[in-house]
């Protein structure tokens, strides 16, 4: 057996390839086998329900923010419209479960596929436009998809919603807090997998340097459109994947939820995760997640605890003006997202305690 | 019918076109599409209409205040907010307007609740002349014309032959070379930002008069505002005009004739214009080089 | 740089920390010897928050009763939760006040997609919910057994409303103006159904999105349509643009609203004025009556709600919560969740500030009738008929 290799204080790369491992040491490896143990075998039976649908609910977020980073993160092209996406996959997954009667897995299978081809068309203006053109066209795209999604009844059901069966795999039920809490991490770490080994191959270094200099990129050999589709496609499938799981978890749908604000929400994550960072990604969500959550509890406190005093009434819009400005604080005093934030408090315990 | 569809849709668009040109003067400055523009605007409505009625003070007092507050609102934000972004991406700057966005919205819901208020302007709707037979025109719509039209001239003007135009359509162009040939930047972007304001708040306060005063009643408006300056090109201001004065219509027509799509064709439009022509209708395309 | 990883890494640390203790919540029962909690969400941030209030309002209630000395010694408690009107967010602050604070009975709950979403939560862990703050067919067909609705259905109001204005105005011509949601088109259904019925119909029907500011091309629809009165089943602010939009053409059909629009103090204030001479449907009795019911709860508002503006929605919060109330005290000192089921089963035309109601273990829609309001001078309330049962009404053809 090779020897392990833990703490490192420079740079001991011997071939390129490895550059490319996904754990640097095996200190990582460690880490990861305590948040298997942690997530699946300790967290689920002490959390209360409340607990796990939030953290659920961060799960299935996080496989969308992971797909908009591959999108905006590594190839450098802006969505405004994923909250759409989202909620095209929540329909797919829902229509083909109530209408066509698919098992669990197949429709949330079928809703990324077919997310990822209304993606594929609305990646088709990247040909053309960049940076913020292309945020336009994706803002209009996210109004389109709403607009499809409330009139097109005979398919969507229109503004009444639908309810979706109870999720099983192979007749075995998983619904319910606590089943589905094991689906969609199951999910997040399958995903997480595909993606962070994704960047490793040709695909992923092609998107990365487009993402840095297009032309360059194409000078090179990269087909640059195909490439950007491509990522499209795949972000897409992500958040596809992801708002049929969402369809599952919260068993009825209806167009309210994927609007502006979520599109607006997902970007907030993947900016303030980290840009081209799979743990970013997941740090955002968490962050974004429990920051929404949290000043929510302190503002629902603040409304019942003094509940006829016009301070406390009128506290709650507050929640909104203190979101957004962490968001601006944090871009402002951390452009580089809480990815950076925990490299920096790493390598400052990196040699604690014997930093000189 | 149609005369009278006319009218409506070019009055409705040269309120869009003012909004617009609030978006495209920011854009044209600092290449930044500003999210928060609708929020800033509703804020500074919401001054005039506190300071017309928990002060009392007679309409135009509450006018001008409102202005006046627009233009440090402004300039405030582009201090404090944009200003300090280090190394600032597209991205960046546009999630910074956002947060700026939700920021100014929790802001007016706290201080001035989240229920509908009532905003009049001096020119009431309730008056109408006729134009044509069966074509009425009401004075709300004349101040619409009149103020787009004294801006258009204003602007045209403040561009060509004043020495701050022209330094912002310098720092336009080319920011280090601006900066070289002496021109202060930083004072040229706050100054857009805060002229900007200035702009979207006159808007703002015809759009309360038309509907009612609420935190989140810019946001609609300020997305087919958008849509005018994407169809005039972000970058032109006869453009963002003349996109406004088409959306308005077109909206209009959708409207009477398939009214479940009115609510779409602002995006169609924005869709097609990006597909067929990205540069807008109106506007030259500077061709960044590597 | 060293600085910077220090308060990173304190933030870091204090966040962990307040993560943690967020986890220890536990379940509660929804009663105990001392009081009985009530809770109710509704959107108090975003654009729909003015609904909010209702969810509010019904505090005043228990204030008032907890002042009286409560319900057999207890004492209520209420709970307001904050969910923007997004039902996902419904669920969240529905799970944590279910776990958290154990709830006896949820009571309002505005926006139809939230309650949708929360209904089958709340049966399962046995939570009562009493007078959903809209009217959504789903909710009572089929019967829902821990869900009782005090709404009356949209539908029998544009049938009653529509039989109003044909028969007692005389007029023909109908336009109705809808919201593209299940709000607008319940109305509409109303409205054909006694158009149908009257083998009428309707001149123009139009569909309208909640967030639409420009509607000239709506009135002018209406206007060349020759609608003489137009039935509105729409948000607040797409009336008053409506009303003012009629008022910029010179355009005055006969307005015809439904009650979400007939908070008359507020509709005249924000539409300048216009308002007057407007007749809507109304689920209550005007807040600016002088019944003793609703004197007693304007009192009790002012009282221990000053800052509240007492309007149709914040008195609508506790019309709401009169029926629960009403079966805590027919239930007496033993309480239990089964034992309220029972008498809410078994309520029949109680009648507090809004319609009779009656509800059997088959039928949860509580009431069936409106009243036909008009707006005086000032937004005065002025009553043109009291209480009118729909008498087309689909589900009590059995």
């Amino acid at each position: 057996m090779r020897a392990l290799k833990f703490r490192r204080c420079g740079n001991f790369h011997e071939s390129y390839r490895e550059e490319l491992n996904v754990f640097e040491t095996d200190f990582g490896r460690f880490w990861v086998v305590i948040g298997f143990f942690f997530v699946f075998l300790i967290l689920p039976f002490v959390a209360t329900p409340y607990v796990l649908y939030l953290v659920t609910n961060i799960a299935i977020y996080a496989i969308a923010v992971i797909g908009l980073n591959i999108l905006t993160g590594y190839t450098g092209q802006i969505s405004l419209g994923h909250g759409a996406f989202f909620g095209v996959g929540a329909y797919a997954a829902a229509i083909m479960a109530t209408r066509f009667h698919m098992p669990f897995l197949l429709s949330v299978f079928a809703g990324g596929l077919i997310t990822a081809t209304v993606g594929l068309v609305f990646g088709l203006p990247s040909s053309r436009l960049k940076g913020l053109y292309l945020a336009i066209a994706t803002l209009a795209g996210q109004f389109i998809i709403e607009y499809v999604l409330i009139h097109w009844e005979e398919v969507t059901m229109g503004t009444m919603g639908i309810n979706l069966p109870r999720p099983t795999i192979f007749g075995v039920d998983v619904g319910g807090d606590v089943k589905f809490y094991f689906i969609a991490f199951i999910f997040l770490f399958f995903f997480l997998w595909m993606a962070v080994n994704l960047m490793r191959t040709r695909y992923g270094r092609a998107f990365i340097a487009i993402r840095d200099n297009d032309r360059a990129a194409e000078g090179m050999g990269i087909p640059i459109f195909p490439y950007k589709l491509l990522s499209f496609a795949v972000s897409s499938f992500y958040a596809g994947v992801a708002g049929a799981l969402w369809a599952f978890f919260t068993m009825t749908i209806t167009t309210e939820p994927f609007n502006l604000g979520l599109s607006v929400e997902f970007i907030a994550m993947v900016i303030i995760g980290g840009m081209g960072n799979m743990s970013g990604a997941i740090f955002g969500t968490v962050f974004i997640s429990l920051l929404n959550e949290g000043l929510r509890l302190m503002a629902d406190i603040l409304i019942n605890a003094r509940i006829f005093d016009q301070a406390a009434l009128t506290m709650a819009p507050l929640k909104e003006f203190a979101f957004g400005l962490a968001i601006v604080l944090f871009i402002l005093i951390e452009p580089r997202g809480l990815a950076e934030v925990w490299r920096i408090v790493r390598s400052n315990f990196r040699l604690w305690p014997f930093s000189y | 019918m149609y005369g009278q569809l006319i009218v409506e849709g070019l009055s409705i668009g040269a309120c869009y076109a003012v909004f617009g040109i609030a978006v495209v003067i920011i854009y044209k400055t600092s290449e930044v599409i500003n999210f928060a523009q609708g929020e800033m605007a509703m804020i500074s409505t919401f001054v005039a209409y506190h300071i017309l009625n928990v002060y009392g003070w007679p309409f135009w007092y509450a006018f001008i205040g409102a202005l006046f507050f627009a233009v440090l609102l402004g300039v405030f934000i582009e201090v404090c907010f944009l200003r300090p972004a280090k190394d600032p991406t597209v991205l960046g700057l546009i999630v910074i307007t956002l947060g700026a966005e939700m920021l100014l919205m929790g802001l007016a819901s706290w201080k001035w609740g989240a229920e509908q208020k009532d905003f009049a302007l001096p020119f009431s709707f309730h008056k109408t002349h006729e134009l044509f037979k069966g074509v009425v025109i009401n004075d709300w719509s004349i101040a619409v014309f009149v103020m787009a039209a004294v801006l258009m001239i204003f602007l045209y003007i403040f561009f060509r032959y004043t020495k701050l135009g022209v330094a912002m359509r310098a720092t336009q162009q080319n920011e280090h070379a601006a900066r070289i040939m002496g021109i202060k930047v930083e004072r040229v972007f706050s100054f857009a930002w805060g002229f900007s304001s200035l702009i979207g708040a006159l808007a703002g306060m015809f759009f309360a008069a038309r509907s009612t005063l609420d935190p989140a009643y810019m946001m609609e408006p300020f997305l087919r505002a958008f849509a005018a300056a994407v169809l005039g090109g972000l970058m032109s201001i006869p453009g963002v005009v003349i996109g406004g004065g088409i959306l308005g219509i077109l909206e209009n027509f959708v409207g009477f004739h398939w009214p479940a799509w009115k609510p779409i064709v602002a995006f169609l439009v924005i869709v097609a214009v990006l597909c067929i022509r990205p540069s807008g209708l109106f506007a030259r395309h500077y061709e960044k080089k590597v | 740089m060293k600085g910077k990883g220090r308060f990173w890494a304190v933030l870091f640390t204090i966040s962990s920390l307040v993560l943690w203790t967020g986890i220890g919540l536990c379940g509660a029962p929804g009663f105990d010897d001392k009081e009985i909690r009530i809770a109710a969400w509704g959107p108090q941030t975003g654009p729909a928050a003015p609904w909010g209030s209702v969810a509010r309002a019904p505090a005043v209630l228990a204030a008032m009763i907890n002042e009286q000395g409560g319900i057999h010694g207890r004492k209520l408690k209420h709970f307001v939760r904050d969910d923007q009107y997004n039902p996902a967010q419904t669920k969240v602050v529905v799970k944590e006040l279910v776990e958290k604070e154990g709830i006896f009975s949820f009571v309002c709950g505005t926006g139809s997609a939230g309650g949708l979403a929360v209904k089958d939560y709340l049966a399962q862990n046995k939570v009562i919910w009493v007078g959903p703050a809209t009217s959504v067919k789903e909710y009572v067909f089929p019967v829902q057994p821990y869900l009782f609705s005090v709404y009356p259905l949209y539908e029998d109001e544009g049938s009653i409303l529509t039989k109003y204005v044909i028969e007692k105005l005389g007029i023909k011509e109908i336009g109705v103006v809808y919201q593209n949601d299940p709000y607008g088109k319940n109305g509409l259904d109303g409205v054909r159904q006694r158009l149908d019925h009257l083998k009428m119909k309707a001149v123009a029907e139009i569909p309208v999105e909640a967030t639409e500011k420009d509607l000239s091309s709506h009135v002018l629809k209406l206007k060349s349509a020759g609608a003489k009165a137009v039935l509105m089943w729409v948000h607040p602010t797409t009336g008053v643009v409506l009303v003012k939009t009629a008022a910029t053409i010179g355009y005055k059909p006969q307005w015809v609203a439904s009650n979400t629009l007939s908070d008359f103090e507020l509709m005249n204030k924000i539409s300048g004025g216009l308002w007057e001479g407007i007749i809507t449907g109304a689920f209550m009795l005007p807040p600016d009556s002088d019944d003793p019911r609703v004197v007693k709860y304007r009192e009790a508002a002012k009282k221990y709600a000053p800052e509240e503006r007492f309007g149709v929605f914040f008195m609508a919060g506790i019309m709401f919560t009169e029926p629960l109330v009403e079966a805590l005290k027919r239930v007496g000192k033993n309480l239990s969740t089964e034992a309220v089921l029972k008498a809410l089963n078994s309520m029949k035309n109680f009648q507090g500030v809004g319609p009779k109601l009656t509800w059997s273990p088959d039928q949860h829609q509580g009431s069936d009738s409106i009243q036909i309001w008009k707006c005086g001078p000032g937004g005065k309330t002025i009553l043109l008929q009291d209480w009118t049962v729909n008498e087309l009404a689909h589900w009590k053809k059995k």
